[in-house]
């Protein structure tokens, strides 16, 4: 079965690029959020394989919403999308639970690699 | 693994899009960080909401492979991080920087979006941005007290292209600091992903220098390609629809589709009944199907009625995407005018078809120009007069029936009459000698190239008047109206139909024909006896509630003969910026929604006529574009001429 994965970011270009890549390449992707409220709200109930989270959102950024999320399901995957220079950050995410991060600009191989290897 | 390439193209309308969502956000902003100069901090919402503007454009362009967006994007962010984090003041001259750059990436968004070349003075811009930052960002490292690597990143992803190995530097830069966090890290988390890339780089994060080069080959290739059919780059328009409208929309569908089995089924149960020798098709057979036919049939109009609403809310978009840019463009004309302006808008959410949201942006910005630049006075004149020294315009929007009311008013100077007059006559409008009421003094400004402005300015006296702002009103099937009063202020009132497409219309009967004449220009319909009927100077006139109104026989006027009613007239009132005119018609055949049809070209434009529209029974109808009918007949003068004879 494919996997379910859940896109956050509040840019819509993003969240269509991302969704391209994936379902082009037998993911589902069964929901989006454009802030970590949503994304929350949309993880506990559609309980996805893998999320894919952006770091700056309106509402709630990415790392509240990974701490949100792990609170709530220790197991959860989530990859964070981060843009250059963001490197303190990025390493706050992974201490809350993020399991992985990719930066911006991506291609679509790295995107699957990384995704590939959260999974395993 | 699949290595595909992305097909940029079907992303960049939704990028335009977007970005044009985020800029006028940002431009919101900076209007509101800008009232903060004077206390020097701001709320840290703002910069905050900002900040994440910028950066989703950096992010979104930078996917798109926009390098000059993002680059520009990239830089304002900076300086939107340094305000945030408080290494640089609030003052003028940051906010004036951050306008011009946010004015720098609206064109450099278009210019991406439609391939051409970049604004003018983007490189200067760049350069003063650069060293403005500068200031600020030195001392903010040393207070940081940043390593080394850290600011190399900084500074890498501020250059025009973020290339693979400066990707993979950064990503090596976090494996470390992980590394060096280690032992903090909760142990279930990230192993695999992490522990490997810690243990050996990332094969995609370091990548071997030959796939560096060969991705930049490819980029070059694509960009190549790109350039050659940007025809096919350019975005088509695209509307946000909320999905609950789409819901709604399906679920109609649904309805017609049961409707459509329904009535196939009716359909092969006839022909079999008539093609069956052995049935003679007897009454009880036929009696239920004809039944089932008839409740089809009304589920159908039902469902279509819904549809055609639906589809109609699913073009409508809150007119507040065309107000958000204006308190940008007046504080730009205040501060070049050197006036003290507020914006006050209300009913941004009003809800009208794209198409005229799109149409209608062009003059209300016309007249806000207008209003700063000739309503409101100066700052010192305004105190002399006993008003505050910040002059107040109103952009106000409703619905009002089938209709969106515009109104957008001052209280400055109200157009000077006596001025008008003596320009009128100057500019050989009207005789010396003529009498005027003040009504048709206000109609003088709409006459193409009529200016009050002795000298034009470089703010609205650009060659486009009123004139034009009533033409594009018109053109939207609008009515465009002022008010004024010397020197309290003036008030521009546009009405216009929420969609172009449908109408509700007074069908009436002239000789044989139904003509639609559209609701919203009438205002009352009226049996009259013929003794009420009065002529003068041989124009027919009536008196309604002591005012008199002109009558204009549709008849006559389309030359289509046919007997008049020696007993009465029926008469139906409507209005057009504030007269009346009583058409005079056959009958009354109610009211109807209406779908106009463009007349062809063929046919061409026909002097009261705007359109066809086709009738329940698949009768043509012509519909009456009751401006140009009434200003065709006023234009003979003698309608005019009765109007005013002062009876």
């Amino acid at each position: 079965m494919s996997k379910r994965v859940l896109i956050v970011d509040d840019a819509v270009v993003m969240r269509m690029m991302i969704k391209g890549i994936l379902s082009k390449n037998g993911f589902e992707v069964v929901g989006e959020a454009q802030n970590g409220v949503e994304a929350v709200d949309k993880y506990k109930q559609l309980t996805p394989d893998l999320v894919t989270m952006d770091m700056v959102m309106p509402e709630m950024d990415g790392i509240t919403a990974v701490r949100q999320i792990i609170a709530h399901d220790p197991n959860a995957k989530i990859i964070m999308c981060t843009s250059m220079g963001q490197q303190a950050l990025v390493v706050e995410a992974i201490q809350a639970g993020a399991k992985s991060f990719i930066t911006k600009p991506f291609q679509p191989p790295k995107i699957l690699e990384t995704i590939d290897k959260v999974l395993v | 693994m699949a290595d595909e390439v992305f097909d940029r193209s079907e992303f960049i309308a939704y990028f335009r899009d977007e970005s044009e969502e985020l800029l006028q956000q940002i431009d919101a902003d900076l209007l509101r960080l800008e009232e903060f100069v004077q206390t020097g901090t701001p709320e840290p919402e703002i910069v905050n909401s900002l900040f994440r503007a910028l950066h989703t454009v950096k992010g979104s362009s930078g996917m798109l492979g926009f390098v000059d967006v993002q680059t520009l994007a990239h830089k304002l962010e900076n300086l939107c991080d340094l305000l945030r984090k408080d290494r640089m003041p609030l003052s003028e001259g940051s906010v004036d920087i951050l306008f011009a750059g946010r004015d720098f990436l609206t064109d450099l968004v278009e210019s991406a979006v439609n391939q051409t070349p970049a604004p003018h003075g983007l490189d200067d811009y760049m350069g003063r941005l650069d060293q403005f930052a500068g200031i600020y960002e030195e001392t903010s490292q040393v207070i940081e007290g940043k390593t080394g690597s850290e600011m190399d990143f900084d500074a890498a992803s501020g250059q025009s292209d973020v290339s693979a190995d400066q990707i993979a530097a950064f990503e090596a830069e976090i494996e470390r600091l992980l590394a060096e966090a280690g032992g903090a890290r909760p142990p279930a988390a990230s192993e695999p992903a992490v522990a490997a890339a810690i243990a050996a780089p990332e094969p995609g994060a370091v990548a071997p220098v030959a796939n560096v080069v060969a991705a930049a080959a490819a980029r070059r290739d694509e960009k190549a390609k790109d350039a050659k059919d940007g025809s096919k780059r350019a975005a088509g328009q695209t509307i946000r629809v909320d999905i609950e409208r789409l819901d709604t929309l399906l679920n109609l569908v649904g309805e017609l589709v049961i409707n459509r089995t329904r009535i196939s089924d009716i359909a092969s149960t006839l022909s079999r009944l008539t093609n069956d020798k052995a049935v003679a098709a007897p009454q009880a057979l036929i009696g239920p199907l004809a039944k089932e036919l008839a409740n089809s049939a009304a589920s159908l109009a039902r469902t279509s009625n819904e549809i055609q609403e639906s589809i109609m809310k699913v073009r409508m978009v809150p007119i507040g995407q065309v107000f958000d840019r204006f308190p940008r463009l007046v504080r730009d004309v205040a501060k070049a005018r050197g006036k003290e302006v507020q914006l006050d808008i209300s009913g941004a959410e009003t809800d009208l078809d794209k198409t005229i949201v799109d149409e209608v942006g062009e003059p209300l910005m016309h007249l806000l120009r207008n209003c700063v630049d000739h309503g409101i006075e100066s700052p010192d004149v305004r105190e002399a007069r006993g008003k505050k020294r910040t002059g107040t315009i109103a952009l106000n929007a409703f619905h009002e029936g089938n209709q969106i009311i515009i109104e957008v008013s001052d209280d400055g100077n109200g157009i000077d009459l006596e001025r008008v007059r003596a320009r009128g006559i100057k500019q050989g409008l009207i005789g010396a000698d003529d009498k005027l009421s003040d009504r048709e003094l206000i109609e003088l400004i709409f006459t193409p190239g009529f200016s009050t402005a002795e000298t034009v300015s470089d703010v609205s006296g650009r060659g486009v008047g009123m004139d034009v702002v009533k033409k594009n009103i018109t053109r939207l099937k609008g009515v465009f109206d002022v008010d004024s009063v010397a020197g309290a202020g003036t008030k521009f009132t546009i009405k216009l139909p929420l969609t172009l497409a449908i109408i509700q219309a007074l069908l009436v009967r002239v000789v044989d024909e139904l003509y639609a004449i559209p609701l919203d220009s009438v205002i009352e319909s009226q049996r009259v006896e013929l003794p009420d009927v009065r002529t003068v100077h041989g124009n027919e006139v009536i008196t309604l509630r002591g005012q008199v109104v002109p009558l204009l026989r549709i008849a006559d006027f389309f030359e289509l003969g046919g007997a008049r009613d020696p007993e009465k007239v029926m008469i139906v009132i409507v209005g057009l910026q504030g007269r009346q005119v009583g058409l005079v018609v056959d009958g009354f055949q109610g009211e109807q929604e209406i779908v106009i049809k463009p007349l062809s070209v063929v046919v061409g434009r026909i002097p009261g006529i705007s359109g066809a529209t086709i009738l329940g029974n698949g009768q043509i109808s012509l519909i009456i574009d009751v401006h140009s009918l009434v200003s065709e007949a006023y234009a003979g003068g003698d309608v005019a001429r009765a109007e005013y004879s002062g009876v």
